[in-house]
């Protein structure tokens, strides 16, 4: 197993471990520290609020369900519950939309809305808002309509009408490019090579 | 690593889930065999998942209170009476897996107290608690892990979802311990039998790597001695030292007590008195209960019978869960 980069999460663990003890608590933290990267994420994919509401409280239940499935050593609990929020929304995007009714609109400028109700992750998402600018536009867009549309990499070729191949290829470089940035602007997640458990 | 071809053009796709299910498994495979494209799939992942506070956004405020009650529906919050007892054994599992989770290879072969090796130790502790999950019916699913830490890990974590999820009358439920002679009794003790060796085995590790020990908080350490002390008139009954009058025991420094404890389970009738005093700090009377100091080593004093309270803590010595 590959330990989570820059290593393991003590807060993470904590919680983790609080939740799989049945603590009411720790669901309730967890809620408070992550429910607005959820719940923008979800809003985001849908554009739609109530399916948002309804897939914030399908994750934060499923984490407090079964909170074994999350392993800290693996990856940081906000990554977590993004994946598990994607998931979902894509499931219901998947549901609505037929293959062919994905807009190719490329999701750059609504990326920010919405960061400044939330003290806690605005300065994150700064960060994280400069490392995205600064990648080629070719590896921002493929990125973007993948992770913020939840397009395959199939789709994402069909939308900026390129290789299959080269799609694959901009989404690992411009991820690549994306987590060098990160590194070095401090985010330790990102920062170390691995190490085997 | 695998002799597959590494999927490296997927890796980008992978993290994002854009990928057809086929190819996810082909991944997933992949990098359960190779760290190298473990690490990338990792590292793209975790990158591509900070683009989440991107579009961050508070929730309605009515959100909150939904998602709890239906979490709480979903699955009953502890109560408080289960949470006291759990906290501190989740506390020592904790403990030991982050120990365990930081050891290299050859340091899983170090001979670890009683045992051959850490694996061995890891085991025998794993072999303890299924007593308990046993008993509790809780799904045995993780005995197909091929990793000794990873199987006691799922098995302690289902151990402490189900006593969390019962409620309070399940501590009452009868369970076999661990030790050397088969006992049964209710939950709530078990749980801290389950502290106690959990404790313990961190310890003989941190021994083993010359790491401070690290007992569990005053209070605790003095369950874990209650606990011990309403076993041991039984035990030495079974051990063919039993006798009447009690022997008062004092326990020093943090947490500490004093109890008087029969020296026989079958002598009813009034009590005696006591007819020896043993004065030994708590800590130290908790590791000889595990076996892990002797009584000489425990310093113990020990005024008027001297016999008695020998075969008091010689069989005290006898309670750990080796």
């Amino acid at each position: 197993m590959t330990e989570v980069l820059g290593g393991v999460d003590d807060n993470d663990v904590r919680l983790r471990d609080a939740l799989t003890g049945g603590c009411e608590e720790a669901l309730a933290e967890v809620y408070d520290a992550h429910s607005p990267t959820v719940y923008g994420l979800a809003l985001r994919l849908t554009g739609d609020r109530g399916a948002a509401e309804d897939i914030t409280q399908e994750v934060f239940v499923e984490l407090w369900m079964r909170p074994e499935r999350y392993d800290p050593r693996r990856t940081r609990l906000r990554s977590w519950l993004c994946m598990i929020t994607r998931r979902r929304a894509i499931d219901w995007l998947r549901r609505r939309r037929t293959q062919d009714h994905y807009a190719p609109v490329l999701a750059e400028p609504a990326a920010t809305a919405g960061v400044e109700d939330d003290v806690l992750t605005a300065s994150l998402a700064a960060q994280v808002r400069t490392a995205v600018d600064e990648l080629p536009s070719q590896h921002r867009q493929a990125i973007l309509l993948a992770y913020y549309q939840g397009l395959t990499y199939q789709q994402v070729a069909r939308a900026l009408n390129i290789p299959e191949g080269t799609a694959k290829s901009r989404l690992r470089s411009g991820l690549r490019r994306l987590a060098d940035a990160l590194a070095a602007a401090g985010f330790d997640d990102l920062a170390v090579a691995k190490r085997q458990d | 690593m695998t002799d597959d071809p590494h999927p490296e053009d997927l890796l980008g796709a992978y993290a994002v889930d854009a990928c057809a299910a086929t190819e996810v498994a082909t991944v997933a495979e992949h990098t359960a065999d190779c760290p190298h494209c473990a690490a990338e799939g990792t590292r793209l992942t975790e990158a591509a998942h900070w683009l989440g506070v991107l579009t961050a956004r508070r929730p309605p405020d009515a959100l909150r209170s939904r998602v709890l009650e239906a979490a709480r529906a979903a699955r009953p919050a502890r109560e408080p009476e289960v949470g006291q007892l759990l906290d501190p054994y989740a506390r020592q599992v904790a403990a030991f897996d982050r120990l365990l989770a930081g050891l290299e290879p050859d340091q899983w072969r170090l001979p670890t107290a009683k045992y051959e090796n850490v694996g061995a130790l890891v085991t025998h502790l794993t072999a303890s608690d299924g007593l308990v999950a046993d008993d509790l019916g809780v799904p045995a699913g993780s005995t197909a892990e091929p990793q000794v830490r990873r199987r006691w890990r799922a098995q302690a974590d289902a151990l402490l979802r189900e006593v969390a999820t019962g409620g309070p009358r399940l501590l009452e439920r009868q369970v076999r311990l661990a030790g050397k002679a088969p006992v049964r009794r209710p939950l709530r003790e078990a749980l801290v039998q389950r502290t106690f060796e959990t404790w313990i085995h961190a310890d003989d590790l941190r021994t083993t790597l010359r790491l401070p020990s690290d007992p569990p908080r005053p209070d605790q350490l003095a369950g874990i001695a209650g606990f011990a002390l309403v076993l041991l008139p039984g035990a030495i009954d079974a051990a063919g030292r039993g006798r009447p009058g009690q022997v008062r025991l004092v326990l020093t420094g943090p947490g500490g007590t004093e109890h008087l404890v029969a020296l026989s389970a079958l002598r009813s009738g009034p009590p005696q008195g006591a007819v020896a005093e043993v004065v030994v700090p708590l800590v130290r009377f908790c590791r000889l209960l595990a076996g892990r100091v002797s009584v000489p080593e425990s310093g113990a004093e020990i005024r008027g019978d001297s016999g008695a309270a020998t075969d008091f803590l010689e069989v005290a010595a006898t309670l750990g869960c080796d």
